[in-house]
């Protein structure tokens, strides 16, 4: 490769890549939570809580990001919402992650018995406390690999958000080639970055996953 | 209101011309994506330890880079080479590359699945490597990974839109064109990810019929 492609390439990606790794943090820490609050939704009793939380799960899963992203960005403004391109997507991704990690979650607190909610409830310890030195414990271990492969899938779909022009990895990219003109090896430096983060949260999962398997029966 | 929905309708051959476009792409992908991931599941099977480790370098990168910049990947490299191929072409290889990838996992999956006296038992009854495979393990791994190859489809037809960033016209990028030249925008992406959740519905639920049959068979 020419080392001028390198030279002037290399600090636009790397300022992406910060970026990429920002929006897909914040995508990631929200998502926990708007996964956690419709999965809790899901496994309601309640007709019209179970309803809202499958009918959220089905429109996020059924439909492109890409689509999800358009309608954001378009759909926002008119509705008198003045968000900026940059936070529209954050909120976007981390919506769209939530369906995801719902399901996730609904799947490892259905795995636990129904006996323990009854027992910790007969025990009089609160929900919070039971959820957190019980239930969670026992399910770390289930949940963490398919959570695993969902947040890479989030880093990888934050490239869809350079279509509404924010700077990160994939639209530097496209500025590098811009000056560079050569695409195909700056993408394959992309293509490397979006590869090391992936792995990287691959190796810290298994830390993790290491860690929770303990717990299991 | 009616205007709105009037106008969308008057738009609707098309939308439909998208719509169909959009299956056209994502079939073709499958359909040579499994080929890919047959192909390479029966490499992987083999002793040599550089085939082994290409194969999953390559699975490895496919898996974990977006697939935007594999589209662009393709779309460059087979332009630099001198190919001269059209984007919609362009795109079908590059998706049916990224399914592949994908493919072989399931079908590694669904080997595992498989109990080793199987092999043992086709050998001992004179049957060679590629004879086994074919009418004993196969037939097998695609019963009961058929539930996850239409998931897989479903997945292709949810990345089939950012074909539209080289300029394929299948569904997002018909309704894109719409936009530009009527100047109205969200009434016609609404359409389009209700056309979406559509198709993608009706695959969920065959997925899960399917599904429902395998167990009942196993």
């Amino acid at each position: 490769m020419n080392m001028n492609i390198l030279e002037i390439s290399l600090p636009l990606l790397l300022e992406g890549l910060k970026a990429t790794l920002l929006i897909s943090a914040m995508a990631i820490c929200i998502s926990i939570f708007v996964g956690g609050l419709i999965g809790g939704l899901y496994i309601s009793s309640n007709w019209l809580l179970h309803g809202i939380a499958y009918l959220y799960i089905k429109i996020f899963r059924n439909t492109p990001f890409m689509v999800q992203v358009y309608l954001a960005y378009y759909g926002l403004p008119a509705l008198g919402l003045n968000v900026d391109a940059y936070w529209t997507g954050v909120i976007v991704l981390a919506l769209y992650t939530g369906a995801y990690v719902a399901v996730i979650l609904e799947s490892g607190l259905r795995s636990v018995e129904k006996g323990q909610y009854e027992a910790a409830a007969a025990l009089n310890i609160p929900y919070i406390t039971m959820l957190r030195r019980i239930i969670l414990p026992q399910i770390m271990g289930i949940v963490i690999p398919p959570l695993t492969s969902q947040f890479i899938m989030t880093v990888k779909e934050s490239s869809v958000l350079s279509i509404i022009t924010i700077a990160e990895l994939t639209m530097m990219t496209n500025k590098a080639i811009g000056i560079t003109f050569s695409p195909f090896e700056v993408y394959i430096l992309a293509g490397i970055m979006y590869w090391a983060i992936n792995i990287c949260i691959e190796r810290i999962a298994k830390y993790f996953e290491k860690k929770a398997v303990r717990y299991q029966a | 209101m009616q205007d709105t929905i009037d106008l969308v309708f008057s738009y609707m051959p098309d939308l439909l011309n998208g719509l169909y476009y959009t299956i056209l792409v994502s079939v073709e992908a499958i359909m040579i994506g499994f080929v890919v991931g047959m192909v390479l599941s029966v490499l992987r099977m083999g002793k040599s330890k550089i085939i082994k480790w290409i194969i999953s370098v390559y699975i490895s990168f496919v898996r974990g880079t977006p697939i935007i910049v594999q589209i662009f990947l393709i779309y460059y490299a087979l332009a630099m080479i001198g190919l001269d191929i059209p984007a919609f072409q362009s795109g079908v290889i590059a998706l049916s590359l990224n399914s592949g990838g994908f493919i072989a996992e399931i079908i590694r999956g669904g080997l595992n699945a498989i109990p080793k006296g199987q092999y043992e038992a086709a050998k001992a009854l004179g049957m060679g490597n590629f004879q086994t495979l074919r009418r004993i393990i196969f037939p097998q791994v695609l019963r009961i990974t058929l539930p996850q190859f239409l998931n897989e489809f479903i997945a292709v037809i949810k990345v089939s839109p950012l074909l539209s960033i080289i300029a394929v016209v299948e569904l997002t990028r018909a309704a894109q064109r719409i936009v530009n030249t009527t100047y109205i925008s969200l009434p016609f992406y609404i359409a389009i990810a209700i056309m979406y959740f559509i198709l993608n519905s009706i695959l969920e639920y065959a997925a899960k019929k399917v599904e429902k049959k395998t167990l009942l068979a196993k």
